[in-house]
């Protein structure tokens, strides 16, 4: 992180590439997407799911279309993953920092961008743009704004997955521990078993923010729909719309990091900062 | 105004009108989808299923039910222009801020109240012009008024009372090219865009009035600037009832001057149907007269020589028939011009099953091809009485007749509350029944809307100028009449007749060009639509500079018209081009040459039929005075 700043600050590059580990390659990306704000020049991180010591390694195809996508003049200003778009070594997907998730295990092509087109793909030396007009612009008021770094992340932040039985004492604790914020992932549109509400409504009277995401991944969140919904919306859950789980994380331990005052940290966590947000679902991009 | 068909007093005339008007947002109401109409091809196509759903009093709603029964399979053609919202795939976003705000503002130019909370409701569509079964609609004004004059001639105003102001989703658009037999298409591209309802109270008493309120309304809502221009985008539907009728909602009046003539044959159909229920209770017929027995006369016809049942037999359909004790003549009573009482019962068939009408006994059996023989058989099976024939599947022609039942039973009632679906000509059909104001239940996809009332105080500050001063202003800064003024108001001209003068435009020229030439020229066949007020800008700009004479202005706009893709430097360079004298001197020459006889003849009298023939070929590119001048000059040597 100091490096790129200090990249930032000195001007010098045209892009940078980041290599990764893909495990958590996601949560860097995100991480990188909030505290940079304007940067100068492409943030590109990639890597490989075959290890380099053999033959077959997907890790030069990658590194070269990466640097070739931050080298480009036609490239984006923002953080993206550039990895295999499917399995043969013909094409690389440009994903956006905040949009983005590893889907497999093992597979080349496991990075998918979630709820829309990704920003576009690298084939045969070319860059093809493929997201959505509306879904492009990354706050259109910041531009023309100097680069701003901040490095602060709230640590006592949690992600919690719902499930059927789920004990409200795992809340108890973080309670107990002084958590500033948690990131349910919720079942459907973002529901929770009704024994756990309580403990919600517990922890935000301890001025704790909770939001509410899906396990679904793709879809939105819509708190007003149902019973449980409602009551975890009067208790003051917050939901952002589509915003995937892990990105929902990262963005809260920026948002509580960098943010004094509650209702703002709330306020912005609904708000589209970096393109987390979806704006327009379209019918063929589900499959 | 038209003649005065009744007298509208003494019949208890009165009206009420509804007004839809879709807002000029950049986005639809509940997602972020661009609020335009496309021609696009559809990218994908998605087919669903309607089930009727138990109501909240836990029956099934009879009207859903009726439209269950018509299995219909709708489609939707999905464009990239909408998202999943328009499919029913997802719950709604945030109401649009811009719509609800705009639409508050018109509701304070009409000087309503405004809600402080307000809940998104649901309003159940059947046809499935709206994907999730109902439209989302949301009360946003009441109790407002506006003031109108009661007779466009007239200097006496009058209140018009408006009761509710909703904003709304509007529905899609059905695709009639596609559309066949069972399979309905739909377009989504229209779903969602921002719809504004006006609803006025029913205290009109008069065509007059009725018709100097829609334009008052109409000039109000064109002159907010928050509306879509353009014909069709404010729709108004007109309430009418008389005191011995009942309220009648008619649909689909395009055009300001139909509204009078679709009043009147709509008072002629209840006087009609009041005179009908009359005459049964001369006859002394009840409606316990007319029990619903049906009688399959399928075998009456064994060897038809009628193509319709012949074809109708290929298809296993069957031949059912209702008798009805003391309709004789009553069926073909004309309700409208050559509209009978058998027509609105045809029309009930056609609008709640799939079968294409009915055959009722005061018709001409004999156009269908019956034979003597099978009349004769068929008025002995229902014992020489009135009756109704349907030819259908079974089940499909018994639920037909069973409809038919229904709203004979209503005539001895008189008329029958409805929605009707009026034609160019002002002639009526019936679409569906009318239960008081379509129900309304609360949309619990979204949480209640608070109005930010701060900001309704400020916008109430800063409200469009009203039209009436704009009339007067109109009136006073380019000495046009006030009928003038109001014209260009509710034909959306206002704005760019400003403008144009403004760029030094003559203001003789602009009026005839936006009030004439374009009416006729679009009488002529010319596509209006491709001329824009661009264009406009840019044709009076070269007038100003000379580059052509006002007498061309038609040709150029015909040209423009009949094809957009031309240039218009172009068309104007080839009208234009600025004749000179000289040329013009060689023109008037070789006229007065052609017509020596002429000359000889009437000596100056030839002036007009000669200045005719000059401009013929100077038109466009020299002032008519110059022309003028030059001929009489030359034509006074030669006399
Ligand atoms: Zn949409």
């Amino acid at each position: 992180m100091t490096e790129i700043e200090h990249l930032i600050q000195n001007k010098t590059p045209q892009g940078i590439v980041l290599t990764h580990g893909t495990d958590t390659m996601a949560f860097t990306a995100a991480a990188l997407s909030f505290s940079i704000t304007n940067p100068p020049f492409p943030i590109v991180i990639t890597g490989s799911q075959r290890s380099s010591d053999r033959p077959s390694s997907d890790a030069f195809f990658n590194l070269y279309n990466s640097v070739l996508y931050a080298a480009s003049p036609q490239a984006k200003k923002e953080v993206v993953v550039v990895m295999h778009e499917k399995s043969s070594d013909t094409s690389c997907t440009i994903h956006r920092g905040t949009r983005v998730r590893k889907m497999h295990s093992s597979r080349r092509d496991t990075f998918k961008s979630i709820g829309g087109s990704p920003l576009g793909r690298i084939t045969e030396g070319k860059i093809i743009y493929e997201m959505e007009e509306e879904n492009l612009p990354i706050k259109a008021k910041l531009k023309n704004k100097p680069v701003h770094i901040t490095k602060n992340f709230e640590e006592k932040v949690g992600l919690i997955y719902h499930y059927p039985g789920i004990q409200p004492g795992i809340l108890d604790y973080c309670i107990e521990a002084g958590f500033k914020g948690i990131v349910l992932v919720g079942t459907g549109l973002g529901h929770v078993s009704f024994n756990l509400i309580p403990t919600i409504e517990k922890a935000i009277e301890n001025e704790m923010i909770i939001v509410m995401t899906t396990q679904c991944l793709h879809g939105f969140t819509a708190l007003s729909v149902y019973e449980s919904g409602r009551r975890l919306q009067k208790a003051g859950v917050i939901h952002a719309f589509n915003i995937l789980p892990e990105i929902a994380y990262i963005k809260l331990a920026y948002l509580l990091g960098n943010y004094r005052e509650k209702e703002k940290v709330k306020e912005l966590m609904k708000q589209n900062l970096k393109g987390e947000i979806t704006i327009r679902e379209k019918y063929q991009e589900f499959h | 105004m038209t003649e005065k068909m009744f007298d509208y007093d003494n019949l208890g005339f009165k009206a009420g009108l509804e007004i839809h008007a879709q807002l000029s947002t950049e986005k639809k109401l509940f997602c972020h989808c661009p609020a335009i109409l496309t021609n696009e091809k559809p990218q994908a196509i998605v087919q669903r299923k309607f089930r009727p759903v138990l109501g909240e009093m836990g029956v099934y709603d009879p009207a859903l039910l009726i439209e269950f029964k018509k299995d219909h399979t709708i489609f939707y053609e999905v464009f990239d222009s909408v998202c999943i919202y328009e499919l029913d795939e997802t719950p709604p976003l945030p109401i649009n801020d811009e719509a609800l705000y705009d639409s508050i503002k018109l509701a304070k130019m009409m000087n309503c109240k405004i809600v402080e909370e307000t809940n998104i409701c649901r309003k159940n569509y059947l046809d499935g012009s709206v994907p999730c079964g109902f439209q989302r609609t949301v009360l946003i004004g009441y109790d407002g008024y506006v003031t109108f004059k009661k007779d466009p001639s007239m200097i006496e105003e009058k209140k018009l009372p408006i009761s509710w102001i909703y904003i709304e989703e509007d529905a899609a658009r059905r695709d009639n090219d596609r559309t066949k037999g069972k399979n309905i298409f739909f377009k989504l591209d229209r779903l969602g865009i921002p719809l504004i309802e006006i609803v006025t109270d029913h205290s009109l008493s008069s065509p007059s009035e009725v018709v100097s309120a829609a334009k008052t309304l109409g000039m109000l809502i064109k002159s907010s600037g928050i509306v879509r221009k353009g014909l069709g985008k404010v729709r108004q539907d007109v309430n009418v009832s008389i005191s011995e009728g009942e309220r009648i909602e008619l649909k689909g009046i395009q055009l300001l001057q139909l509204i009078p003539i679709a009043i009147d044959i709509e008072i002629q159909r209840q006087l009609g149907l009041i005179s009908i229920q009359k005459e049964l209770q001369r006859r002394n017929i009840q409606p316990q007269d007319i029990p619903l027995q049906i009688f399959d006369v399928t075998k009456v016809f064994s060897d038809t020589s009628s193509d319709i049942i012949k074809s109708a037999f290929k298809r296993k359909k069957r031949v059912l028939m209702l008798p009805i004790a003391g309709f004789q003549g009553l069926l073909s009573r004309e309700l409208q011009p050559n509209k009978r009482f058998g027509t609105e019962l045809s029309d009930r068939v056609k609008s709640f099953t799939n079968l294409k009408g009915i055959i009722h006994s005061d018709e001409d059996l004999l156009k269908y091809n019956f034979s003597e023989r099978e009349i004769y058989e068929l008025s002995k099976e229902c014992q020489k009485k009135a009756f109704i024939i349907v030819i259908g599947k079974k089940e499909e022609a018994q639920r037909a007749l069973s409809f038919v039942h229904e709203r004979l039973l209503a005539a001895f009632n008189g008329v029958h509350q409805e929605t009707r679906h009026v034609d160019d000509n002002g002639i009526s059909t019936f679409t569906r029944d009318l239960h008081g104001r379509s129900r309304l239940y609360p949309d619990t996809d979204l949480p209640p809307i608070v109005i930010d009332s701060n900001r309704v105080i400020k916008m109430e500050k800063n409200l469009p100028e009203n039209f009436m001063a704009r009339i007067k202003r109109l009136n006073k800064q380019y000495s046009i009449s006030n009928e003038l003024a109001e014209s260009l108001i509710y034909e959306e001209k206002a704005d760019i007749f400003e403008e144009l003068i403004e760029k030094g435009a003559p203001i003789k020229a602009v009026v005839t060009t936006l009030t004439q030439t374009l009416t006729a020229i679009s009488r002529e066949g010319v596509d209006i639509n491709n001329i824009t007020e661009a264009h406009l800008l840019k044709i009076f700009e070269a007038l100003v500079l000379n580059k052509f004479a006002k007498e061309a202005i038609p040709d150029i706009l015909t040209n423009l018209g009949k094809d957009p893709t031309k240039s218009l430097t172009d068309i104007v360079n080839h009208f234009g081009g600025e004749m000179s004298q000289e040329e013009l001197n060689t023109i008037i020459l070789e006229v007065l040459k052609t017509s020596q006889e002429l000359v000889k003849k009437r000596g100056m009298d030839a002036f007009s039929p000669l200045m005719g023939l000059v401009m013929k070929k100077a038109r466009g590119k020299i002032d008519g005075k110059i022309v003028s001048e030059e001929l009489r000059k030359h034509l006074k040597k030669q006399v």
